[in-house]
């Protein structure tokens, strides 16, 4: 029977690979008998979706962040530079 | 009602104006530094005006600029792993944290008071509270984990082209989750008076 801390690398590696046989086999039934590392996989899965969609949301429009007022006009003289 | 044009054009000279901050802001979440989001945001502005010809209009100016731009993070993102690539691999004082002499939870997993993250009120405060977990992250932890959310390419593909084994990016990976996992069970899921009332759902 593998550790919790072992199904918990597997339960990380199943989101970027296909696990073997043998890896879905141990934490198949390590998952069986321990809730803990069950609710670790849904709530990982629950973080996986929300990074994804995090990064896929090109830029958030509502946040303040922002260039100084330097940096634009840095920047808007590199374009304007460019395009005579 | 809102304008619908077909074919966009390109306003090379309203660029910095309109679509400034929002390359600004796409970058920085991705690398960190306002230092590195700036210089990223003018790359992009250099090779936008060098590659105006191939802007065909079938997407809009923003959208294609934030294309380039994805690329200019995914390459830095590259190079910097690289370059730290021979960093050895010490033991995880966050999974010394959760787990216990012999690999159990020192907590069990709580049941979280909600799983959806993406009720819509919360939008904003959700992308903050995830923001702030990422920046919790040590740089190279982040970056690695960043770069896997963002680049297209397979994880075998990924682990080549930073030069690191198989093994170390997916222990990378799993660092990242568990503390990631950890600072949102805490600082979002966590017990919510507002929806316990509504019950839990398994």
């Amino acid at each position: 029977m593998i550790s919790c801390r072992r199904a918990a690398e597997l339960i990380s590696k199943e989101l970027d690979t296909d696990l073997s046989f043998q890896q879905r086999v141990r934490l198949g039934f390590h998952t069986i008998v321990c809730s803990g590392c069950r609710r670790f996989r849904r709530q990982l899965k629950v973080i996986d979706v929300a990074v994804t969609e995090f990064f896929e949301i090109s830029s958030d429009e509502n946040s303040e962040t922002s260039l100084s007022a330097d940096s634009k006009q840095r920047l808007k003289a590199i374009v304007d530079s460019h395009l005579d | 009602m809102p304008r619908v044009s077909t074919v966009s054009v390109l306003e090379p000279e309203m660029w910095v104006d309109a679509h400034g901050d929002c390359l600004y802001r796409y970058a920085l979440v991705r690398v960190r530094t306002p230092e590195t989001a700036e210089e990223l945001v003018q790359q992009t502005l250099l090779a936008a005006l060098k590659g105006r010809d191939s802007f065909k209009g079938d997407s809009s100016e923003r959208t294609w600029l934030i294309a380039i731009l994805k690329r200019k993070v995914v390459d830095w993102l590259r190079l910097n792993l690289r370059q730290r690539s021979r960093q050895e691999m010490s033991t995880d004082e966050a999974s010394n944290r959760l787990f216990g002499r012999i690999g159990d939870w020192k907590k069990q997993p709580d049941e979280w008071s909600f799983d959806n993250p993406g009720r819509d009120i919360c939008k904003t405060e959700f992308r903050e509270t995830l923001n702030g977990c990422l920046d919790k992250l040590p740089h190279r932890l982040r970056q690695a984990f960043v770069l896997t959310y963002i680049d297209e390419e397979t994880t075998e593909d990924i682990r080549r082209s930073v030069n690191v084994t198989a093994t170390n990016l997916a222990v990378m990976l799993h660092r990242a989750r568990l503390r990631l996992w950890h600072c949102m069970s805490v600082n979002w899921f966590g017990e919510d008076p507002e929806t316990i009332s509504r019950g839990r759902r398994d």
